[in-house]
């Protein structure tokens, strides 16, 4: 007679071991877990809620079937959000090959936005309620090129750097760097439209 | 300011260079008031962005979201068995029974050219001289010599 595991109380080391033994209950307390996390990633990453839902959900399949090959180098959430962030390219690849790429992104690839742009970079974020901000920070990514927002959002909240953002997305390190200097200075400036706009 | 060097000292901040290069974008920020302004900016802008990634609730019950992913679930193998293909399932066990097949063809292997019987036992004449009789077993590998 075996005891009854108590799923709710269990660490994510536990419930990931559990899971690996093919225990689907140990699995679903762990996507109960962090299913607003890797929700959250793909929302940020696709700006469409449907797809969000949809790669979340793959990503937790693929999880499932990908178990044994977690070794516990980094966190569950961390290996999770790494699944959901490749499953998101891999989407975004597809939606590109039925569309061309924008004029802005081309200008910008070649260095020809930045230059118009102003190099004072404001911090429009000065004194605001953490709950305040994050909403203005999401408003403004909803604003940014998906080009800006991906290498944004992979080296901000996934934390990777210059070179792995490259290999994943298949650009030059250069061209990492490029955007995501656009992309900072582009959200402060939204930042900072959203502020006035809010004090006028 | 050129934009290479905006992007450097970006890198400076995300901490992508090495220490020569390092040097290089603090000896720059310490003359050069607009570059270290950018520096400013840049460093207190990633802390503002990093601390404060935008929350989303999935849209749905958990028990609804689950149930998809479950229904899924029950199409794929579980996680502890990776799949093998039949093929590769059968050759998983015909390798160590090949193994034991050679090794009992091995050891029931004659030691010698002289053909194998239990039932060959031959009785010969040693010598006429010595009236002897000597009866041999190739299978048990016994000799008797019975001398009258």
């Amino acid at each position: 007679m075996s005891l009854k595991r108590d799923y709710a109380a269990a660490a994510d080391d536990a419930l990931v071991g559990w899971s690996q033994q093919g225990d689907t209950e140990a699995f679903e307390q762990l996507v109960f877990r962090h299913r607003d996390k890797i929700y959250a990633r793909a929302m940020l990453m696709m700006r469409n809620e449907e797809e969000a839902l949809d790669l979340s959900q793959e990503a937790w399949v693929k999880a499932w079937q990908r178990l044994h090959q977690f070794q516990g180098d980094s966190s569950f959430a961390t290996w999770m959000t790494r699944i959901v962030i490749n499953l998101c390219l891999d989407q975004i690849r597809r939606q590109k090959k039925t569309r061309s790429e924008s004029i802005e992104q081309l200008e910008e690839d070649a260095g020809g936005v930045e230059r118009q742009m102003p190099v004072e970079v404001i911090n429009p974020t000065e004194g605001l309620e953490k709950t305040e901000l994050r909403r203005r920070i999401d408003e403004a990514m909803s604003k940014l090129t998906e080009a800006h927002r991906v290498v944004l959002v992979m080296h901000e909240f996934e934390g990777l750097q210059y070179k792995e953002i490259a290999d994943r997305i298949g650009i030059s390190i250069g061209t990492v760097m490029s955007r995501l200097f656009y992309a900072r200075r582009r959200l402060a400036s939204l930042l900072q439209g959203l502020r006035r706009e809010r004090t006028e | 300011m050129k934009t290479e060097t905006c992007l450097e000292i970006q890198a400076y901040v995300d901490g992508e260079l090495d220490l020569a290069r390092r040097a290089s974008v603090e000896t720059l920020c310490s003359e050069d008031p607009t570059a270290r302004r950018l520096l400013e900016d840049l460093a207190s802008f990633r802390d503002c962005i990093q601390g404060h990634e935008p929350e989303f609730s999935v849209p749905e019950t958990r028990e609804f979201y689950w149930n998809q992913i479950q229904r899924q679930l029950k199409s794929t193998p579980s996680p502890s068995a990776p799949t093998l293909s039949p093929w590769l399932g059968w050759v998983r066990w015909l390798v160590p029974v090949a193994g034991l097949a050679a090794v009992a063809f091995l050891i029931t292997l004659p030691r010698s050219e002289a053909p194998v019987s239990r039932t060959l036992a031959s009785m010969t004449p040693a010598s006429m001289e010595a009236s002897s009789v000597v009866y041999r077993s190739e299978a048990d590998g016994v000799t008797v010599h019975w001398i009258n």
